[in-house]
């Protein structure tokens, strides 16, 4: 089925968005705790968002998080990647035209972003 | 205590991973906490890793795709997502100091009349080579003599209030596809619309870009040749006099008086030398430059400002080419436009991504971006 988001020409070889693609990363540092329900609760409101959380090791409540947010991609980067080498392989592996990267050690100016990641 | 409103810093990038790993982990080291601003990045269709550098400390990284769009188009889509009252616009090779951001924003805050405070360029850059600190100097003077009102908007480092930026049609993306001349032209038509520029010199950034004899060449060539085929050189002269390529003409009228008259009065001697009729003329173009090289000599010292002296007769000869050939252009085929394909899909007001450059509307209601990116 075609996505009315996309344009394509006469010939069909050249595609155009009409939209920009927009993902959100969540990046989550080895030694963060957070609540899996406020997160889930920020990056589910649009579902036309992709979401990548990308995490360094194994966070104690993943799989709450795997459950709660289930149209999460999850990116699990080995134990002790720095936050700034996780954002960075996430934005690699994320192909949105606008990403938003939250990040809980940078504190938000706006409140339901900043509320997201405590 | 002043308090301060949210900042939205936009970081242009073009294939600049060379500087812009240091200019955005500058901005993160600023004096402001991290929940007093948000840093948006929006690569320009670049070939390099700029995106993935921007995302080790952006908030926001916008990925344009297809051809290079320039730093006004890609300002304005850096603005439509910002969500603080002030704007600041940093150049990826420009690196701010601890305090310059919050110094900005304190100043807005703190003075209602002033809708934009640019910083100028300090007068030590991060490279060391010859070329890079004359230019580097050069852009410095000009700055530093012009501050105040009546000045450039900097590009390399500028404040706004958002509602006046947006009020006033943002950065002119359909004239300005490459170059530094958008701050230019929207702080003229910031200031025609009754509203302060302020160029600040206690605010100052440190530039990061290396600069040869060939790219600054380049640079003044675009700078001048657009500076009077867009904007016409008297009008703009008026309202901004601190642009670069003013402080290399500036002397150049009274240098071709002088040359002028040497010259004359070497017709009537035939017997004087080629060697003494160029030697005047060197004395007369030092003569009309002289606060120029006596700023490179305090700063830098006599051999340093003698070594200038080639550099900027170059750099003043290639300004006047390029100012002579704009006016050209301006009298025989008129403002730049873009091509054709760009206009045809304006005028269906196609709906894209990205999308195509927005034609500025002149004395009429200005257009406010769109929210529906929020």
């Amino acid at each position: 089925m075609t996505d009315p988001r996309e344009l394509r020409s006469e010939d069909g070889s050249h595609l155009q968005r009409r939209t920009p693609r927009q993902s959100v990363i969540v990046v989550l540092p080895e030694d963060h705790v957070f609540e899996p329900d406020s997160i889930a609760e920020r990056i589910t409101q649009d579902d036309e968002v992709e979401i990548t959380i990308a995490c360094a090791g194994k966070p104690s409540n993943l799989d709450a998080l795997k459950r709660t947010a289930r149209a999460a991609r999850f990116l699990l980067a080995p134990s002790g990647m720095s936050p700034e080498d996780l954002r960075e392989l996430a934005m690699e592996q994320t192909p949105g035209d606008i990403v938003t990267l939250l990040d809980p050690r940078l504190r938000s100016p706006w409140p339901r972003d900043r509320q997201a990641l405590t | 205590m002043t308090e301060l409103p949210v900042l939205s810093v936009v970081v242009p990038s073009h294939n600049s991973t060379g500087t812009l790993r240091n200019a955005l982990a500058a901005i993160r080291d600023s004096d402001l906490g991290s929940d007093q601003y948000e840093l948006i990045v929006v690569d320009d269709a670049s070939s390099d890793a700029s995106a993935t550098v921007a995302a080790r400390y952006a908030d926001k990284v916008v990925r344009l795709t297809g051809c290079r769009a320039g730093p006004a188009y890609s300002r304005n889509r850096g603005v439509e997502l910002a969500r603080g009252e002030i704007v600041a616009f940093v150049n990826p090779d420009a690196r701010v100091a601890r305090g310059t951001l919050g110094a900005m924003l304190l100043f807005l805050a703190e003075h209602d009349n002033v809708d934009a405070v640019s910083a100028i360029r300090g007068d030590t850059p991060a490279s060391t080579n010859f070329v890079s600190q004359y230019w580097n100097l050069l852009v410095h003077f000009g700055e530093r003599l012009y501050c105040g009102d009546s000045a450039d908007l900097a590009s390399g480092c500028c404040a706004v209030r958002r509602l006046a930026f947006t009020g006033v049609g943002m950065f002119d993306e359909w004239q300005f596809p490459v170059g530094n001349l958008e701050g230019v032209e929207l702080a003229q038509r910031l200031q025609t619309s009754d509203r302060e520029v302020f160029a600040n010199s206690s605010i100052q950034v440190v530039s990061l870009a290396k600069w040869t004899v060939g790219s600054m060449c380049r640079e003044i060539w675009n700078r001048g040749r657009m500076l009077a085929r867009s904007l016409g050189y008297e009008r703009t002269r008026r309202a901004v006099p601190s642009e670069v390529v003013f402080t290399l003409s500036r002397a150049m009228p009274s240098a071709f008086a002088v040359v002028s008259i040497v010259a004359l009065s070497g017709s009537f001697r035939p017997a004087t030398s080629l060697v003494s009729k160029l030697t005047l003329a060197v004395f007369g173009v030092l003569v009309v430059n002289f606060p120029v090289y006596e700023f490179y000599r305090q700063r830098r010292g006599f051999l340093f400002a003698l070594s200038a002296l080639p550099l900027h007769i170059l750099a003043q000869a290639v300004s006047a080419c390029a100012l002579c050939t704009g006016w050209l252009l301006r009298s025989t085929i008129g403002d730049r436009t873009p091509d054709a394909a760009t206009q045809a899909w304006a005028e269906i007001g196609l709906e894209s991504w990205p999308p195509v450059p927005k034609r500025r509307v002149v004395d009429g209601p200005q257009r406010l971006p769109t929210s529906r990116l929020d």
